[in-house]
């Protein structure tokens, strides 16, 4: 070996070193030996609030609920009825809510943060047989402003029964107003009974 | 001698586009010719492939060992001379005139007469009798600008499973995901490899030749070779004082993609011989794809990658290292984010209007960004009497994440706008330890060891837990051996895998934390023969066996799958699958014919697969998800793969390929699904080896035709599979000498007729239309700065 073999080695080390360097990057701060921690963005739960317009202590309210949903496990559904008297008008409010969080996390705001996105929609077609019209009270920041969805005012006419089923649309840019665009965030369905 | 030649090279770049003459007349009329010899015992060899390195020009020697390479332009050329047995020859040629040279080769370890040789080969031990299919040169300069998938799609008997215009995977046989492997410079690529949407987080650009094992590679790659092996490989850093590289240019009008990729390499002489380097890298950016009668909006990439390596190279040993970093942002297309089926329905019988928001580069939320590390180091001895030990040592990390279409619900105050909804960190170390063996009565082989451990962690917004995290050991050991006499060789080898893995999960009702192991013990084999009936004529055929232990995706999923709206549940019970595979092919050259024909069966012991429960569904508050089961059963896979060159003239070929697979599922007697249609492709090509001053001169014109899917499982799918569809292509390419060197152009236009069609294997069938016409401009131009001065006769 000559005497410039150290040199070698130490340009080959020194270039071993910068590649390495590039590679150590900030250090891991999450554990393989543990489970993945729990994520954000669950929703559990959806709350209605109708409050009678010309009666207010009249106030009724259903709860969608399903504590896993990223599991199989099916949605608690006992809770999402509605029983509404004819020939009134309500007012209706709409909560989101993650209850897997103490205490439960209001997903609802951020919606509103992001209302000129979102827009919910209703269907209680004739073919669900309820004599119902739905009515969005809010408006976005949209310009001209467009309807959001989260205060609603709810008109029964006559007895009758059946599914109401409610999507929010997710309409980044393409928001207009109507139930065509975007795509869904969350559906669910109560049972409304109208009564005599 | 430097300085001249340093302004050459820095003129080339804008001489190739304005000039209207060159600095000097080249002569590309040249011819190298001559014998290649045994240097063990004097004799001539037959049927060994002499060619030069980034042309097309290769030819066979005949049975007196002789060989002729014609049409040649002036210049300094690798000339490559390999024979199955023999270390394969490397040498650096100057051709100003004339030459009649001849070639040595040596059957174990090496060195050379006559012409100067370095064949220092880190010669990989393949599995010879598998049939291996090559991408380099003109070929693989047909690819550059495309994504590792897409780069492989011109090989019979290989497919592509797309998620978008913009995500690919390669298909080997009709298997993909894990049941192939991808070695990246000699080290299997870990990344994320079960997801569909998951494409190898790969340069192209870093190879000079791709290459696949078409069938079962377990028993020298390890587990999950079970339908092949994609080999990318880098050219070896250089041996001889100098400074050059390449530069390469590809745009495309469809998606405006604009593509730089450079490599700068040398290597330094007198008291630093030995040194050398290389640096690499690209840059490619693309927006928006057209699809007839629409944009594909926020279809765009931007990548950036770059590699570095350097090496010190002895009589008796070299030590290398490689460090690349891989970086890619790839937009989701819009109009594929639907929030339940009733949604993918509508979207697929064109209720949902397609949202046309027009050209772009800009990359919105509905988006990954994949991070890829790789340093590798490895060592050898060689010359000291035994054959070569290596020893290589790699670690990557792969990032990835998926950011959805929106930021998911939050409460206040926690801010998630840069927070991805899926989270994966996957670190891999892998050692591996290898004895090349001298020729022993013409026995060659190797015996080798190797070791992997991995680390992933998932982070999740709106899941708990996808999938579990884990860690895992494995190990194998493994020899292959090959006897070589005449006409035949024939090849065995055995191999024992050992797998240990723990997941670390928590259950979600108890809120418990489980820590379920597995572990795997594996023997696997390999018997094969080649017979060279005549040097025009030879058959091959192998038996061998593979295996894979289920991802832990299969294991233990629960959610979402948002690309098919379905909601996928893992079985902690699975088996490693195990899959026994015949192939055999038949080879025949003259001047007018070559044809590859191959034909596979493989059967797969509990093949792993996705099991449709009609009727069932998962609800929440996003809607009903039809539950799909990971199921295991028997699958059997069988196919044929034809590809053929037929010079019809001097200057006319005609190049059919065929791909068919057939898949089975043996306990159920149905179809399976996801398996590649059928695909026929005929180029024709008009060549002329110069034109004035031009060289390699062509022009093609070519059609595909993929009829539709007809053999698919009932209630698997949310709609059928696609109709037929045929595409044309064509093309024109040239190359200018300039300056001692060959710079390449080509324009290459897809899809000419602008046919609005669907792809079976492409997941975004549901909602789009694969993209329309395109024209692609690659500009290819090597440089030297400084030249070596070779050392031959």
């Amino acid at each position: 070996m000559t005497k410039l073999f150290p040199i070698r080695i130490a340009m080959l080390a020194s270039a071993t070193m910068l590649l390495w360097l590039q590679s150590c990057e900030k250090p891991e701060t999450i554990n393989v030996l543990a489970p993945p921690g729990s994520g954000h963005g669950l929703v559990t739960t959806i709350k209605l609030t109708c409050i009678n317009k010309v009666a207010p202590y009249d106030t009724i309210s259903g709860t969608w609920r399903d504590l896993t949903p990223d599991d199989t496990n099916p949605p608690d559904t006992s809770l999402a009825v509605l029983i509404l008297k004819k020939n009134t008008v309500y007012k209706v409010s709409i909560e989101i809510l993650d209850e897997t969080r103490i205490p439960p996390r209001e997903i609802g705001e951020a919606i509103i943060v992001g209302a000129n996105y979102n827009i919910f929609c209703f269907y209680t077609s004739a073919s669900l047989g309820i004599n119902l019209a739905i009515t969005r009270t809010d408006l976005d920041t949209n310009n001209p402003p467009l309807p959001i969805g989260f205060k609603d005012n709810f008109i029964t006419t006559n007895p009758s029964n059946g599914l109401l089923e409610i999507v929010l649309r997710h309409q980044p840019n393409c928001k207009n107003g109507s139930c065509e665009t975007g795509s869904v965030d969350l559906d669910v369905g109560f049972s409304v009974s109208i009564s005599k | 001698m430097v300085s001249g030649k340093k302004f050459a090279v820095a003129v080339v770049a804008t001489s190739i586009l304005y000039s209207s003459g060159f600095a000097q007349q080249t002569n590309c009329n040249l011819s190298v010719s001559g014998t290649v010899i045994c240097a063990d015992d004097g004799k001539t060899l037959a049927f060994v492939a002499v060619g030069l390195l980034n042309t097309s020009k290769g030819v066979t020697t005949d049975e007196q060992g002789k060989f002729s390479i014609s049409t040649i332009c002036e210049g300094s050329y690798h000339l490559e001379a390999s024979l199955i047995g023999y270390r394969k020859l490397d040498t650096l040629i100057n051709v100003t005139a004339d030459r009649i040279i001849k070639l040595f080769l040596k059957s174990d370890e090496v060195h050379l007469q006559e012409v100067h040789v370095d064949a220092q080969k880190i010669h990989k031990q393949e599995i010879e009798t598998v049939t291996k299919t090559e991408i380099s040169g003109a070929k693989l300069q047909e690819t550059r600008g495309e994504n590792l998938g897409d780069a492989l799609k011109g090989i019979a008997g290989v497919d592509v499973i797309h998620s978008g215009p913009t995500i690919a995977k390669p298909v080997i046989h009709g298997l993909h995901s894990n049941r192939i492997l991808i070695l990246n410079n000699g080290v299997r690529q870990e990344g994320q490899q079960w997801g569909s949407e998951h494409a190898p987080e790969i340069d192209p650009f870093i190879a000079t030749k791709l290459s696949v094992i078409k069938g079962a590679a377990s028993i020298r790659y390890g587990a999950d070779a079970i339908g092949g092996v994609v080999l990318v490989e880098p050219s070896e850093l250089p041996k001889e004082k100098s400074l050059g590289g390449e530069l390469n240019i590809v745009g495309m009008d469809n998606s405006r993609l604009y593509c730089g990729s450079g490599i700068l390499q040398g290597a330094l002489d007198k008291k630093l011989s030995g040194l050398s380097f290389r640096l690499q890298g690209t840059y490619r950016k693309a927006g928006n794809l057209h699809a007839p009668h629409y944009y594909l909006d926020n279809t765009g990439l931007s990548e950036k990658n770059y590699s570095g390596s350097v090496g010190y190279e002895r009589e008796h040993y070299g030590v290398t290292v490689y460090y690349s970093k891989f970086n890619t942002d790839i937009g989701i297309y819009t109009g594929s984010h639907v929030g339940n089926p009733t949604e993918l329905l509508q979207t697929f019988n064109g209720e949902k209007p397609v949202e046309d928001y027009g050209f772009s580069y800009t990359i919105k939320r509905g988006y990954q960004t994949v991070n890829h590390d790789l340093l590798k180091a490895s060592a050898y001895l060689k010359n000291i009497g035994i054959g070569k030990l290596s020893a290589t040592y790699a670690r990557q990390k792969d990032v990835r994440e998926e950011f959805d279409f929106h930021v998911p619900y939050t409460s206040s105050g926690v801010d998630l706008s840069n927070t991805p909804q899926v989270y994966f960190q996957l670190i891999t170390s892998t050692a591996e330890l290898l004895w090349e063996h001298q020729s022993w009565h013409h026995l060659t082989g190797s015996i080798g060891a190797d070791f992997i451990t991995q680390g992933n962690v998932f982070k999740g917004l709106g899941y708990r837990s996808l999938v579990p995290n884990f860690r895992n050991y494995g190990g194998g050991i493994f020899i292959i051996e090959k006897w070589i006499k005449e006409k035949v060789t024939l090849e065995a080898g055995v191999r024992y895998d050992y797998k240990w893995q723990r997941e670390y999960k928590s259950n979600n009702n108890s809120l418990e934390v489980e820590t379920p192991t597995q572990q795997y013990n594996n023997a696997t084999g390999t018997l094969g023969a080649i017979y060279r009936i005549s040097p025009k004529f030879s058959i091959n055929a192998n038996a061998g066996n593979a295996w894979r232990a289920p991802s832990v995706y299969e294991l233990y999923v629960l959610g979402i799958h948002g690309n098919t709206s379905t909601f996928e549940i893992g079985d902690s019970n699975l088996k490693a699958e195990k899959a026994y595979n015949f192939s055999a092919s038949l080879r025949y050259e003259s001047n007018a014919i070559e044809i590859e024909l191959g034909g596979y069966v493989n059967f797969i012991y509990n093949y792993i697969y996705l099991q449709p429960s009609p009727g069932d569904y998962v609800k929440n508050y996003v809607g009903a998800f039809p539950k799909f089961y990971f199921r295991q059963t028997d699958a059997l896979y069988k196919g044929v793969d034809v590809d053929a060159k037929w010079h019809l003239t001097k200057h006319l070929q005609l190049e059919p390929k065929a791909t068919m697979v057939f898949a089975n599922d043996m306990r159920t007697h149905g179809y399976l699904i996801l398996v590649p249609p059928q695909r026929f492709q005929l180029t024709a090509e008009y060549r002329w080896k110069s034109i004035g001053r031009l060289t390699d001169v062509f022009i093609n014109a070519g059609g595909m035709y993929v009829p539709e899917q007809t053999r698919v499982p009932a209630n698997s799918d949310f709609v059928p599979p696609p109709k037929s569809y045929s595409l044309l292509t064509a093309g024109i390419g040239l190359s200018i000498p300039v300056a001692k060197q060959k710079i390449n152009i080509s324009v290459q236009g897809d899809n000419l007729l602008n046919t609005a069609y669907r792809d079976y294997l492409n997941f975004f069938r549901y909602y789009a239309n694969n993209p329309g016409r395109s024209f692609q401009l690659k500009i290819q131009i090597p440089f030297q700065i400084i030249r070596n001065k070779t050392k031959e006769n």
